[in-house]
């Protein structure tokens, strides 16, 4: 039941920021450029921004099939991840966490808080617009936050030190966690294209 | 006496409609001295029930010493000095204090009541080795058991081939399941009571072998007097003429007497007191042996039983079986099982199950009592617990790559005079095989399959009548019994269909005389040859188990998620033999994710997984350990930045100020 309220919350999140793009112009097929390159190859000739790029298209794709590995089944079944779908997640799960250290890791830098943002910040309530780039660090550090819980619980699980209850709160932290990482994931993807969108116009 | 046919006819249908009018008042007269209370036995229904002294403790804990009168089976009290001895009959002996009819409904009582629940429970096994035939016989009706009734076995041939092992009080008593045909044997034989000293009688002269042997006898009526220490019966009544009348020795004469005596009883008359009442020494909490009695489970193949064998852990560690398996005095006896509660209707039930009994959860108010400890089950996903019952990994035998052969008590007549004690005796009987339950979860059974012969009509099976069986079916298979004594026969491909040929010779054009072992059923086609095919009706009957449980450090899955996640885990790959009557058929085997209903593929997929572990840990933790240094890091640098913003932010106002 929780897991499908949760599913229901987080395809609702998705519905809602992915209309308020399109009501900005914003297509699917500009989504899935930005996010797997599309036009990028040619703008980066920098070899370490390619290959951000591509991490970045990996671990999407990778997050969209342990989200649909994990939510899917559980919200139908209302049991515990298993059979096949199981196998499939934990196949995923291990490459996943390498590409989102990495990716975390070769992006911290980029999202680094600083001086600027902060004054941004204060002008959010005044100037949503402005401050953009400012809310788009911090959800990405709260993403990298939340990841923490997502990847200690069930690292935790995987040892024989806790009794069942306790497994079964980690699997909780894990099912909360990894929701309010894809509801995370999606403001981020809309911050980021709302960013392009303006960025657009402004060159324009 | 009427005074116009309507009301005659008015009356006759009032007493059509409600039998009960005239049945309450005869029901009502059985107790004499007894106080009326109002109980609910089943916690479902309120019953008022006539309940004598007996019957209701008054909470003292001491067991009352039990001096009692013996009476007959006509009521009359039998005394030390009686010239011609009779046996004691126990429904009016302890019937005196207890309410007889109210036990009678209890679950070792009442073998031929239907079952209400799905539950499947070890059958008596009937055997006939040379017509090939093993019948799972019950007539609760479990899924999978046939009924005596169905194979024309008579409650008074039941009673013989299975009565060592049966407490008496159901159809051994019951005259409505009388034949015409034992009608005069039952008058010999006299009726098996409820036998109390069964379970009650605390002495250890006890001796339920000497029941056995009396119900070998067909002495009935002379077993529970035999078994105690107070009397001494010798005799047979399965010898004696259907017109046996024991005060008229001419009805006997023509029985060779010094061979076969007529059933005699001889009473320890020391025992008697001046009132001519008796003491028993009765205990009111059974001991175990009693129940090991008819419910002992062993590996037949351990010759080093004296090493091998372990206790249950409830048992080593002082329980009594009565402890978990209580009764009120109804003696529905507590099984134990996770959904018992459910089945019969009565929450109380949650508190006897493993869980109610181990796990802290807020509807078993009596979780921890005797000391049971709260599993902490370290490392154990909660899947786990929705796909199995406890006793997969806590009870019974640890898997092997093949299933082990055990004997019971019921099947293999244990504890009985002249019991074959070579390893593999018939009936084979596998265990553990791990099945899915009513309620979906994997537990452990032990299996047998069927062999018999039967009349198949269109899609439906019959079993053939054991008589037929015996009158038409031995005399063709000519099988020896004495040179594979206790081993099961096998007969070839030929002689079935030879045997098959002939029998259907003598049936009807639509229906087919067939024949069931190993899970497959044999029949003639329309080309006079033999073909064989699974089928329903010839599946294995399996019951399940729930003892012994091991000790803690016993159980699956305390050596790592190995001991059944792994390529070669007997817990999946563990294998049931199939035991057919015919020669080439026994070497096949199932794989025991069969039974399971898994998928074996699946099953192998996900424990090759399970090898990928260590490097998903690996894994996990190199990331985490990335994600956390560079968040930490970071943080360390925002504050600095912070700090800084603030140390630019007051000099801008101390500039200001100037």
């Amino acid at each position: 039941m929780i897991a499908l309220v949760t599913f229901i919350i987080v395809l609702f999140t998705g519905a809602v920021f992915f209309r308020m793009l399109s009501k900005r112009g914003i297509i699917i097929q500009e989504i899935i450029e930005t996010l797997f390159g599309g036009n990028r190859k040619s703008t980066n000739s920098n070899a370490f921004a390619r290959l951000k790029s591509k991490l970045l298209s990996i671990s999407i794709i990778l997050f969209l099939l342990m989200f649909l590995s994990s939510f899917l089944p559980t919200s139908i079944s209302g049991e515990f991840l298993q059979g096949l779908f199981l196998i499939i997640h934990v196949m995923i799960a291990p490459i996943f966490a390498i590409s989102l250290s990495l990716l975390i890791l070769l992006f911290a830098s980029e999202f680094k808080l600083g001086e600027p943002d902060y004054i941004q910040l204060r002008e959010v309530k005044t100037n949503f617009v402005e401050s953009r780039k400012a809310i788009i660090k911090i959800v990405f550090w709260l993403l990298s936050i939340t990841s923490i819980p997502l990847l200690i619980s069930i690292l935790l699980i995987l040892y024989p030190i806790f009794g069942t209850d306790l497994q079964e709160f980690y699997v909780l932290i894990h099912r909360i966690s990894a929701s309010i990482f894809t509801i995370l994931a999606i403001i981020l993807l809309y911050l980021i294209m709302l960013e392009k969108s303006l960025t657009n116009t402004k060159t324009n | 006496m009427f005074k116009s046919p309507k009301t005659f006819l008015c009356i006759l249908i009032l007493f059509l409609l409600f039998p009960e009018i005239s049945k309450s008042q005869t029901s009502d007269s059985i107790s004499n001295q007894s106080d009326s209370l109002a109980i609910d036995s089943t916690k479902t229904i309120t019953e008022v029930i006539e309940y004598k002294i007996g019957d209701i403790s008054d909470g003292n804990k001491s067991v009352p010493v039990h001096l009692i009168k013996l009476y007959d089976y006509n009521g009359f009290s039998i005394h030390k000095n009686d010239e011609f001895k009779i046996p004691f009959s126990i429904k009016n002996t302890c019937g005196d204090c207890h309410t007889y009819d109210l036990i009678k409904s209890g679950t070792h009582f009442s073998i031929d009541t239907k079952d209400s629940t799905a539950r499947s429970s070890e059958p008596y096994l009937y055997m006939n080795y040379r017509s090939l035939t093993l019948l799972p016989l019950s007539y609760r009706g479990s899924g999978g058991t046939i009924s005596p009734d169905s194979v024309g076995m008579a409650p008074f041939q039941f009673l013989k081939y299975f009565g060592s092992h049966i407490t008496g009080g159901n159809i051994t008593e019951n005259e409505e399941k009388e034949t015409e045909e034992n009608f005069f044997r039952w008058q010999v034989s006299g009726k098996l009571e409820i036998n109390c000293f069964v379970c009650h009688d605390a002495d250890p002269e006890y001796d339920q072998a000497e029941f056995a042997n009396q119900i070998n006898h067909e002495n009935y009526k002379w077993a529970s007097a035999a078994s105690t220490s107070l009397a001494n019966v010798i005799g047979y009544s399965s010898k004696m003429p259907d017109n046996y009348d024991p005060y008229n020795s001419y009805t006997y004469v023509d029985v060779d007497r010094r061979s076969y005596p007529e059933p005699q009883i001889n009473y320890d008359e020391e025992r008697f007191d001046n009132e001519n009442k008796v003491f028993f020494d009765l205990k009111k909490d059974v001991d175990n042996e009693s129940c090991l009695f008819c419910h002992t489970t062993t590996d037949n193949t351990t010759t080093d039983r004296f090493i091998n064998e372990q206790k249950d852990v409830h048992i080593a560690a002082g329980m009594k079986c009565v402890d978990c398996h209580k009764n009120d005095i109804n003696h529905k006896i507590i099984e134990g099982y996770q959904n018992e509660y459910a089945d019969k209707n009565n929450e109380h039930l949650k508190s006897f199950s493993c869980e109610g009994c181990h796990i802290q959860a807020e509807e078993s108010s009596l979780a921890g009592r005797y000391g049971a400890p709260n599993p902490l089950h370290e490392g154990i996903p909660a899947i786990h617990f929705d796909k199995l019952s406890c006793a997969v990994c806590h009870s019974s035998f640890i898997p092997e790559e093949e299933t082990k052969m055990v004997k019971t008590s019921r099947a293999h007549k244990l504890g009985v005079p002249g019991p074959n004690k070579m390893p593999f005796t018939f009936p084979l009987i596998q265990s553990p095989v791990y099945v899915k339950n009513e309620s979906g979860k994997i537990e452990p059974h032990n299996l047998v399959w069927p062999s018999y012969w039967a009349r198949k009509l269109g899609e439906k099976v019959s079993p053939l009548e054991s008589s037929f069986v015996k009158a038409n079916i031995q005399p063709l298979l000519k099988l020896d019994t004495v040179s594979n004594y206790g081993e099961w026969p096998e007969i070839s491909e030929e002689i079935l269909r030879r045997t098959l040929d002939t029998l259907n010779l003598k049936s009807s054009d639509d229906e087919k005389i067939v024949f069931i072992s190993g899970g497959k059923i044999f029949q003639l086609n329309a080309e006079n040859s033999l073909e064989s095919e699974s089928s329903e009706f010839a599946n294995p009957y399996t019951w399940p188990i729930a003892h012994n449980v091991r000790p803690a450090q016993q159980s699956l899955g305390v050596k790592g998620c190995d001991d059944c996640h792994s390529l070669n885990s007997d817990f999946y790959s563990s294998e049931v033999k199939v035991i057919s009557s015919i020669n080439n058929q026994s070497v096949s085997k199932i794989e025991m994710t069969e039974f399971e209903g898994l998928n074996k593929y699946y099953q192998s997929i996900f424990s090759f997984s399970f090898y990928f572990r260590p490097f998903l840990k690996l894994v996990l933790l190199f990331s985490t350990f990335t994600i956390i240094l560079v968040v930490f890091s970071f943080i360390l640098s925002g504050t600095k930045s912070v700090a800084t913003y603030f140390h630019n932010l007051s000099e801008q106002q101390n500039e200001v100020e100037k």
